[in-house]
C-alpha cells in the first residue's frame, strides 16, 4: 500500500427532511490507496451508489470529510469540483450512459474536451483509448449501433481516456450478459494491472472478488471489509462470474 | 339567452362524452389509467396543458379580435346616431347637412328648408306599428356662428334644436358625465368639443348665432344626434325663431324599444310608415339598421386580410398541438411497451390515450379560450379607439363576451386537440413491444404504407393539377403540382433513388413552384387564398429540405459554431439534438416560421399601403383644401371670382380649383340582377375634370389614358366615372367601405371595362337618366363620389341647375398650404363657405389605418409570443427527457454553464432556422401579395419595411433567447447525482 488517494472519514448523508428523512449513509469511513481496486458490496438500497456519489463529489454530504488526492473536495466550489472531475476522475455507469447522438469516438473525446484538451490532441488520445478497449474499428458508430458489451467498453474508454487518478464504476456489469461481463472485467483487470485506481460498486460477489478489497455495506454503514490481496494474485477464474 | 345556451352546450358536450365513457366498466378502467397518468407527474401535465392552451388561445384570440373588429365598426358607424334608430325627414331638405361629408350635403333650397308641422309629427306617431317607440322632433340646420373675441367663424355650424326634455338628445361631456339641458334658456347654447376647438370658444363665451347673441353654457363631447362632430344644441323654440320656422321641425327621430337586430329593409320604417312617407314626400330612413349593414360590409373588407393572418396563426396552433401530443406519446413509449406486453390490446391502448387527450382538450381549450378572449379583448380595446372616421366622434366601446365566437373557438380547440390525440394514439399504439421495453428506437415501419401514401398523393395531385389546367385556375394547378412534387419526393426512394436526392428535389421543386409568379399557372383571382396556400407550401417545403439534409445542416452548423470560444465540447451534442429529431425540430421550425412569415407579410402590406397615405394628394386627387357651401339660402358663389375680388387672398398662390355639386339618388345597373341602391352622384365642373389627378385604372374600350377618360366625361354629359368602391373585391387592401351599389360583370383584374356598362339613375321627379360608365378610379380615391358625371350630366338628372356647391383647391406651392387655407377661410367666411385642409384629415386617416395594421401586427406578435412559449415547452420537455444525460455530462466534468450553453445553442439553432425561414419566405411571397394590392390600390409600391423586419427579428430573437435561457438554466440546475438515478 502506498499513499491514500481517497480518504473518506465519517461521512453521513440524509435524504429528505423531518419525518420523511432517511439516512443513506451513517458515519462511513473508507481509505483507498493508489492503484487499489475496491469493490463495494451490499444489498440493494444499502447506500452503495450514495457512497460513490458522495465520495466522488457528485452529491453533497451532511457530515464528515472526503479527501481526494489530499484535497477536501466538498470544501471546493462547485466549479472547481467539476473541473477536478473532468481532469482527475473517470466514471462508468450501469446503463452505459453514452450520449446517443455522438459517435463512440466523440463520446470518448468528451472528458478530454471538458478538461480543456485541444481538439486534435483529444481525437488521437480518444482513438488510442478506443484501441485500448478493442473498439478502434467502431469509432464512428453511434451507441445505438453497438451491443451492450461494446457500449460499456466505450464507456470504460471514456472513463480512462484522460488518465484519471480514480475511476468510479457503479455496477458496470449490472446490465450485461455473462460473456460481456467477463469481457468488461478482463478489460478492467488489465487497466488495473497498469495502475488504475478503481472503486466499483456491485452486488455480485463474483464480480466483487476481482477487487483487492471488498467493502460490505448494510443499511448505510460499512459492515465489514474483506481483504482479497491475501489470496493468490490471479483472483477468480475468468469463467466464473455469475450474472 | 340562446347564446348562453350555446356556450353551455359547447362546454358540456365533451365533458358529457367523457362521463358516458366513464360509465362503462372498461371505460372506467381507462379513465382511471388516464387520470393516474395525468396526476402522476403534475409538472409534465401542466406543461402539456400549457402548450395546448397556448394553441387554443390562438384560436379564440383570432375569433375575439374579429368579433371586436365587427363591434368597433358598428360603434363607429352608429356613433353619430345617439339614441336614434331611424328618422323621418321631408325629402327635399337634406337635413343631415354635414359639411365634412360632401356626399351628404344637400341641394340649395331657395325657399328655405322644407319642414314638418305638428300634424305631420302626430301622423307619424299614429302610423307607427312598432310599440314603445320614442318619437322626438328635432330641427337641425346649418347656421352661421361667429366668435367675436377670437375672430373665428363657421358659416354653417350644424345647430340642433331640441325640446329640453327630448330624449333623443343625450349630451355627454368629455369626462363622460351627462350634461343636463333642463335649464337651457333662450340665449343659451351648448357646443361640441370640435366646435369649441374650431371657434376657440369656451364655456361662458358669447357667440353670435345668426343674428343673435348666445352664451356658451356647456361643451359636450357626444350625444347630438344626426350631427357632425362640430355642432351645437339650442332649445327647439329658439332655433325655430332663428330660422323663422315657427312650430316646425325637419327631423322626426324614432328610438325603438327593442335593440335593432334586423336588416335594413326589415326596419319598421319600411312598414306602415313607408306609405305615409311616400304620400307626403318624406323620407323614412332606418339609420341604425343601415349603419349596421355598412359596418358589416366594412368588417368583411377588413377581415379578408385578417383572415389570412388568423388562418396562418391557427395552422401554427395546430402544429403546436401536434408537437405537444407527440412529445407526450414519446415519453410514454416504454410504458406503452409494458402495457402491450401485459396484454393490452392495441385499440384499448389507443382508446386510453385518446381519452386522456379528450381530458386535456377540454381543460386546455377552456383555459386557452378564456385567455384568448382576454387577449383579444385587450387588443381590440386599443383598436377600437383608433378605427374611427375623422368625421365622427370617437365611439365609446365596451367589449363584451361573444358566446358564439367563444364556443366556436373552444370547440375548434377541443376538436383539433382530440383528433390529434386520437391520431397520435393510433400511431403510438403500434409500439414495437420489444424495442419499447429496451428503450430503443423502433425499427423502420413496414414499407407497404410508405408506398401507398405517395401513390395516392401522386394520383390526387395529378387529378387536381389537370383540373386546374383545364379550368385555368392557378390555385388548383399549383396545389396539384405541389402534391405531385411531394409524392414523388417522398415515394421515389422506394424505387432506389437516393433518399436525400429525392426528398431535396421534391422540396426544391415545391419551393420553385410557389416562388414563380402564380399567373403562370392560370387565373389567380384577386383573393388571398393563394397567399395562404403559398405560405403553408413554402414553409412545409423549406422544413422538408432542412430535415432531409439534417446531416449536412449538422456539419455546417458544427463548422460554423465550433470556433466560438468554449464551445468545443458542447456544439456537437447541441447541434445533433437540434436537428436529430426531425419531426420535432421540423415542426417547431415550421411553427415559428409560419408566425414570423405572417408578421413579415403584414409588415410588407402595411408598408405598401402606407406609401399611399404618405402624400395626401394621392388620395385627394391632387388637392389640398376642400371648400363647402353651407349657407341655407341664396345661390352658391363662384369660388374663382370670390377669390379674385377678395383682399384676403392672393390668387397667384391658388393653383387648381375644381368644383362639384352632388345629390344622393337611387341608381341601378342596366342588365344586371341587383336592384337600385342609393348612390352619391357628383356633377363635376370642367375645372375639376381637367384639374383632378385621380388615375382611372379601368377604362372603357378606346380610352387609353386617365386624361382621355376625364376629357370624355367633360365632353359627353351621358357618361360617368365610378369609384373603385363600386367594384367588388376581396383583396387584402385596407381601405374604405364598399358602395351600396356593386357593379356586376366587372372585375378589378379586368384589362378594360365592358363597352356597354350603363347605369340608370333616377331623378327626383321620377324620371330616369342613363349614364355610360367609362372609367373606374381606384379605391384610394377617398374624396370622390360613387358616380361622377359632368355639371351638365347632373343637371340632366335633377333637371335643375347643378353649379358647384363644393370645391377642391390646390395650393400653387405645396409648402404654403397652411397660409392658403387661412386666406381662403377669411375670403369665404362671408359667402357661407367652409374650408377644410385635407392633409390633416388624410394623416389622421392614415394613422388610424396604420394603427389597425399595427394592432393586427401586435396580434400576430402575440402569435410570436405563443410560438416562443411553445419553444420553451419543447425545451423544458427535452430537458426532462434528457435528465440522465445531463447527469452523465455533469459527472464527467461538464460545468453548469456548459449544460446551459448546450441547451441554449440547441434551441437557438431551431429559433434562428425558424426566423430565417419565415423572413426568407416573407421576401419570396411579398412581391406577389403587394402586387395583388395593386388591384385595388394601383399606387402601392413595393417597399421593404426595414424597421418592421428589424423589430420582428429582434423581438423573436430576444424573446426566444429569453425563453431558451430560462429553460437552459433549469437544465444547468439539474443535480447530477439525482439525475443519474433517473432512468427515463
Ligand atoms: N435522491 C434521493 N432521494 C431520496 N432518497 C434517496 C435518494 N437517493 C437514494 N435514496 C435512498 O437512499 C438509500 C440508498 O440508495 P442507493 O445508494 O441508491 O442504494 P444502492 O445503490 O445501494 O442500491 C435508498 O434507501 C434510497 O431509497
Ligand atoms: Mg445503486
Amino acid at each position: 500500500m502506498t499513499t491514500p488517494v481517497i480518504h473518506v472519514k465519517d461521512i453521513t448523508k440524509t435524504y429528505g427532511e423531518g419525518q420523511a428523512s432517511s439516512s443513506a449513509l451513517r458515519n462511513v469511513s473508507l481509505t483507498v490507496a493508489e492503484g487499489e481496486w475496491v469493490s463495494i458490496m451490499g444489498p440493494s438500497g444499502c447506500g452503495k451508489s450514495t457512497l460513490l456519489n458522495c465520495a466522488s463529489g457528485l452529491d453533497g454530504i451532511d457530515g464528515g470529510t472526503v479527501l481526494v488526492e489530499g484535497e477536501d473536495i466538498h470544501a471546493l466550489s462547485e466549479r472547481k469540483r467539476t473541473v477536478r472531475r473532468a481532469r482527475r476522475m473517470g466514471f462508468v455507469f450501469q446503463g452505459y450512459n453514452l450520449i446517443p447522438v455522438l459517435s463512440a469516438l466523440e463520446n470518448v473525446e468528451m472528458p478530454l474536451l471538458l478538461g480543456g484538451a485541444r481538439p486534435g490532441n483529444a481525437r488521437s488520445r480518444a482513438l488510442a483509448a478506443l484501441e485500448r478497449v478493442g473498439l478502434a474499428d467502431r469509432s464512428r458508430h453511434l451507441p445505438s449501433q453497438l451491443s451492450g458489451g461494446q457500449q460499456q467498453r466505450v464507456a470504460i474508454a471514456r472513463g480512462i481516456v484522460h488518465d484519471p487518478a480514480i475511476v468510479w464504476a457503479d455496477e458496470p456489469t449490472g446490465a450485461l450478459d455473462s460473456a460481456s461481463t467477463s469481457e468488461v472485467l478482463r478489460l478492467l483487470r488489465e487497466l488495473h494491472a497498469d495502475g488504475l485506481t478503481l472503486i466499483m460498486v456491485t452486488h455480485d460477489p463474483d464480480v466483487a472478488a476481482y477487487g483487492d478489497r471488498e467493502v460490505h455495506m448494510a443499511d448505510g454503514r460499512v459492515d465489514r471489509v474483506e481483504d482479497n490481496s491475501a489470496r493468490p494474485a490471479s483472483g477468480p477464474s475468468d469463467a466464473s462470474p455469475g450474472v | 339567452m340562446s347564446d348562453a345556451l350555446t356556450l353551455v352546450v359547447a362546454v358540456a358536450s365533451p365533458l358529457l362524452l367523457i362521463a358516458l365513457v366513464a360509465l362503462t366498466p372498461r371505460g372506467r378502467l381507462s379513465v382511471r389509467i388516464a387520470m393516474r397518468n395525468a396526476f402522476r407527474r403534475p409538472a409534465q401535465t401542466l406543461l402539456v396543458a400549457l402548450g395546448l392552451s397556448l394553441a387554443a388561445l390562438l384560436f379564440s384570440a383570432s375569433f375575439t379580435l374579429e368579433a371586436a373588429l365587427h363591434q368597433a365598426m358598428r360603434a363607429q358607424q352608429t356613433a353619430d346616431l345617439g339614441g336614434v334608430d331611424a328618422v323621418v325627414t321631408p325629402v327635399e331638405a337634406d337635413d343631415r347637412e354635414e359639411p365634412e361629408q360632401p356626399e351628404e350635403a344637400g341641394e340649395a333650397a331657395d325657399t328655405g328648408p322644407p319642414a314638418l308641422d305638428s300634424d305631420d309629427v302626430r301622423s307619424i306617431e299614429d302610423a307607427l306599428d312598432e310599440p314603445g317607440t320614442t318619437v322626438s322632433s328635432l330641427l337641425s340646420l346649418p347656421v352661421p356662428v361667429e366668435h367675436e373675441r377670437t375672430e373665428r367663424g363657421e358659416p354653417g355650424l350644424t345647430v340642433v334644436g331640441a325640446a329640453n326634455n327630448d330624449d333623443a338628445v343625450r349630451l355627454v361631456d368629455s369626462s363622460g358625465e351627462p350634461l343636463a339641458r333642463d335649464g337651457l334658456r333662450e340665449d343659451d347654447i351648448l357646443i361640441s368639443g370640435a366646435a369649441s376647438r374650431d371657434l376657440r370658444a369656451e364655456r361662458g363665451d358669447v357667440l353670435t348665432v345668426a343674428d343673435r347673441t348666445m352664451r356658451v353654457v356647456g361643451v359636450y363631447e357626444t350625444g347630438a344626434p344626426l350631427a357632425p362632430p362640430a355642432s351645437a344644441v339650442v332649445s327647439l323654440r329658439e332655433l325655430q325663431e332663428i330660422a323663422d320656422l315657427p312650430n316646425r321641425v325637419n327631423a322626426v327621430t324614432l328610438a325603438y324599444d327593442r335593440e335593432v337586430t334586423w336588416e335594413e329593409r326589415e326596419d319598421p320604417v319600411h312598414g306602415e310608415l313607408s306609405s305615409l312617407a311616400r304620400a307626403n314626400d318624406w323620407e323614412a330612413e332606418p339609420l341604425r339598421a343601415s349603419a349596421h349593414e355598412s359596418a358589416d360590409r366594412l368588417t368583411t373588407e377588413l377581415s379578408t386580410l385578417f383572415l389570412l393572418f388568423s388562418q396562418l396563426s391557427m395552422v401554427a396552433g395546430v402544429l403546436l398541438i401536434v408537437l405537444v401530443v407527440m412529445m407526450l406519446a414519446g415519453e410514454r413509449h416504454a410504458e406503452f411497451g409494458v402495457l402491450r406486453a401485459m396484454g393490452m390490446k392495441r385499440g384499448r391502448l389507443a382508446f386510453v390515450l385518446a381519452l386522456e387527450g379528450l381530458g386535456y382538450a377540454v381543460l386546455a381549450s377552456a383555459a386557452g379560450t378564456l385567455l384568448g378572449w382576454a387577449v383579444g379583448a385587450g387588443a381590440s380595446r386599443v383598436l377600437s379607439d383608433r378605427v374611427t372616421d375623422p368625421a365622427l366622434p370617437p365611439p365609446r366601446l365596451e367589449f363584451g363576451f361573444d358566446p358564439v365566437a367563444m364556443a366556436t373557438a373552444y370547440l375548434i380547440g377541443v376538436g383539433v386537440i382530440a383528433v390529434v390525440f386520437a391520431l397520435v394514439a393510433l400511431r403510438a399504439s403500434k409500439v414495437d413491444i420489444v424495442a419499447a421495453l429496451r428503450g430503443a428506437e423502433a425499427p423502420p415501419r413496414s414499407r407497404r404504407r410508405a408506398v401507398v401514401l405517395p401513390v395516392l398523393a401522386l394520383l390526387a395531385g395529378l387529378a387536381t393539377a389537370a383540373l386546374g389546367v383545364r379550368n385555368g385556375t392557378a390555385t388548383e394547378t399549383l396545389t396539384g403540382l405541389t402534391l405531385v412534387c411531394g409524392a414523388l419526393g417522398a415515394g421515389l426512394p422506394r424505387l432506389r433513388v437516393p433518399q436525400r436526392l429525392a426528398h431535396s428535389a421534391g422540396a426544391v421543386a415545391v419551393i420553385v413552384l410557389w416562388s414563380l409568379p402564380s399567373e403562370l399557372f392560370g387565373e389567380t383571382g384577386s383573393g388571398i387564398t393563394i397567399f395562404f396556400l403559398s405560405g403553408i407550401a413554402l414553409v412545409g417545403a423549406g422544413v422538408w429540405l432542412f430535415v432531409s439534409n439534417d446531416d449536412l445542416v449538422q456539419r455546417a452548423l458544427r463548422r460554423l459554431l465550433a470556433p466560438l470560444p468554449r464551445m468545443t465540447s458542447v456544439v456537437p451534442i447541441a447541434v445533433a439534438y437540434s436537428v436529430r429529431n426531425r419531426l420535432r425540430s421540423g415542426m417547431t421550425i415550421a411553427m415559428l416560421s409560419i408566425v414570423v412569415l405572417t408578421i413579415t407579410l403584414s409588415g410588407f402590406v402595411t408598408a405598401a399601403v402606407n406609401q399611399i397615405y404618405a402624400d395626401h394628394r394621392s388620395v385627394t386627387g391632387g388637392f389640398d383644401l376642400q371648400a363647402s357651401w353651407v349657407s341655407p339660402g341664396g345661390a352658391p358663389p363662384d369660388l374663382r371670382s370670390v377669390f379674385e375680388e377678395s383682399p384676403h387672398i392672393d390668387t397667384s398662390e391658388v393653383g387648381r380649383i375644381g368644383g362639384y355639386a352632388d345629390v344622393s339618388v337611387r341608381a341601378r345597373q342596366i342588365d344586371a340582377e341587383a336592384g337600385a341602391e342609393e348612390v352619391g352622384v357628383w356633377g363635376a365642373d370642367e375645372d375639376y375634370l381637367l384639374g383632378n389627378r385621380y388615375p382611372v385604372f379601368l377604362r372603357a374600350p378606346g380610352l387609353d389614358s386617365s386624361e382621355e377618360v376625364w376629357d370624355e366625361l367633360r365632353r359627353s354629359p351621358n357618361t360617368a366615372v365610378v369609384s373603385g368602391t363600386m367594384i367588388p373585391s376581396d383583396s387584402a387592401a385596407f381601405v374604405g367601405g364598399g358602395s351600396d351599389l356593386e357593379l356586376e360583370g366587372v372585375d378589378v383584374l379586368d384589362e378594360e371595362l365592358p363597352g356597354d356598362l350603363r347605369l340608370e339613375v333616377a331623378g327626383p321627379d321620377g324620371g330616369t337618366t342613363t349614364l355610360r360608365v367609362i372609367g373606374v378610379v381606384d379605391r384610394s380615391a377617398e374624396y370622390l363620389g360613387d358616380v361622377v358625371t359632368s355639371t351638365e350630366g347632373l343637371a340632366r338628372i335633377t333637371g335643375e341647375d347643378a353649379s358647384p356647391t363644393h370645391w377642391f383647391v390646390a395650393a400653387e406651392d405645396r409648402e404654403e398650404v397652411g397660409e392658403v387655407a387661412l386666406a381662403a377661410r377669411r375670403a369665404l367666411l362671408d359667402h357661407g363657405v367652409t374650408v377644410t385642409p385635407l392633409q390633416e384629415e388624410v394623416e389622421f386617416r392614415a394613422s388610424s389605418n396604420g394603427v389597425v395594421q399595427w394592432l393586427l401586427m401586435a396580434f400576430m406578435g402575440f402569435g410570436l409570443v405563443v410560438g416562443c412559449s411553445a419553444l420553451g415547452v419543447v425545451s423544458i420537455r427535452s430537458i426532462t427527457e434528457r435528465r440522465n444525460q445531463i447527469g452523465v455530462l455533469r459527472a464527467i466534468g461538464m460545468q453548469r454553464s456548459g449544460i446551459r450553453r448546450l441547451f441554449l445553442i440547441e434551441s437557438l439553432v431551431v429559433t434562428v432556422s425558424g426566423i430565417a425561414l419565415g423572413v426568407g419566405l416573407g421576401f419570396a411571397v411579398s412581391p406577389g401579395l403587394v402586387d395583388s394590392l395593386r388591384v385595388d390600390l394601383p399606387g402601392v409600391t413595393y417597399t421593404v419595411p426595414v424597421a418592421v423586419l428589424v423589430v420582428i427579428i429582434g423581438a423573436t430573437l430576444v424573446f426566444s433567447t429569453l425563453v431558451s435561457v430560462l429553460a437552459s438554466r433549469r437544465a444547468g440546475d439539474v443535480p447530477p447525482a439525482e439525475a443519474l438515478r433517473d432512468r427515463t
